[in-house]
């Protein structure tokens, strides 16, 4: 755990009790644009391969066509990974005392946000949607004591679940510690 | 005029293709390394983070073996 250190430091007697992150379907439509261009050289295939013969004199161009389209998929591959590393990575830890969120923001910028159970006042799950209802993914909004602040995590998978299991980890907590109500 | 005939031939000769190549290599390792280096904190959060980098490697390299393979053989 030592190289997690920098991201999450987990307490004395902390224990990670769930991690949330956004519904798959969210990944898969992001996806939709990557199928589209991972075809689109293929439609003009002839095309392609009729135009490499012609500049590269002396040149296989079905074999040519090979070469750049498999640079294109390298280009592709790399997309690939960096969405769904950032659907990956973006997460929320619930632990026995508190909720991390861990939001990423591009490729080097991330941002840590934390907050104790007991400051939790009211979770309000949001599924809008046909699609929402019957994949069962959709906002969820936890107000806090601070002054107006809210965490939300967009598209979360399983909110009903979400909440529930958020307002028993807290439940635990007081049950524990009578005194820490803010 | 002759010098625009001269880019264009050096442009698409072979040699060209093959520094295509070695850009696109370069350019995937490069990018790897420190995608990985930074993602290490996660590894130990979900040891699936460590597992997507590897396929990852795996995959860009098997597409620029593919790739260098074809352009030998054109």
């Amino acid at each position: 755990m030592n190289e997690i250190r920098p991201l999450v430091r987990l307490n004395p007697g902390e224990e990670i009790l769930f991690m949330i992150r956004r519904h798959l379907f969210v990944f898969y439509a992001r996806l939709i644009s990557l199928v589209v261009l991972f075809f689109i050289p293929l439609f003009f295939a002839v095309l392609l391969i009729r135009f490499f013969e012609n500049v590269y004199d002396g040149l296989s161009g079905g074999l040519l066509f090979g070469f750049f389209y498999m640079l294109w998929l390298i280009v592709l591959w790399f997309i690939f990974f960096l969405r769904w590393t950032d659907y990956y990575l973006d997460v929320w830890i619930v632990t026995n005392m508190r909720v991390i969120d861990i939001e990423h923001k591009g490729i080097f910028n991330s941002e840590v946000s934390t907050f104790r159970l007991e400051e939790v006042r009211d979770v309000t799950v949001e599924m809008k949607g046909v699609v929402a209802a019957f994949l069962k993914f959709g906002t969820v909004t936890i107000h806090t004591a601070g002054e107006g602040v809210d965490f939300i995590i967009k598209d979360a998978a399983h909110p009903l679940e979400l909440k529930e299991s958020l307002l028993r980890a807290q439940g635990a907590l007081l049950e524990k510690h009578p005194s820490s109500t803010v | 005029m002759f010098e625009l005939d001269g880019i264009a031939s050096s442009l698409t000769s072979t040699k060209a293709l093959w520094w295509l190549w070695a850009l696109f290599a370069v350019g995937f390792i490069l990018l790897s390394a420190v995608l990985t280096y930074h993602w290490r904190p996660y590894y130990a959060l979900d040891p699936h983070v460590k597992a997507t980098r590897l396929v990852h490697h795996i995959g860009g390299s098997v597409l620029l073996i593919i790739a260098a393979a074809l352009l030998f053989f054109a």
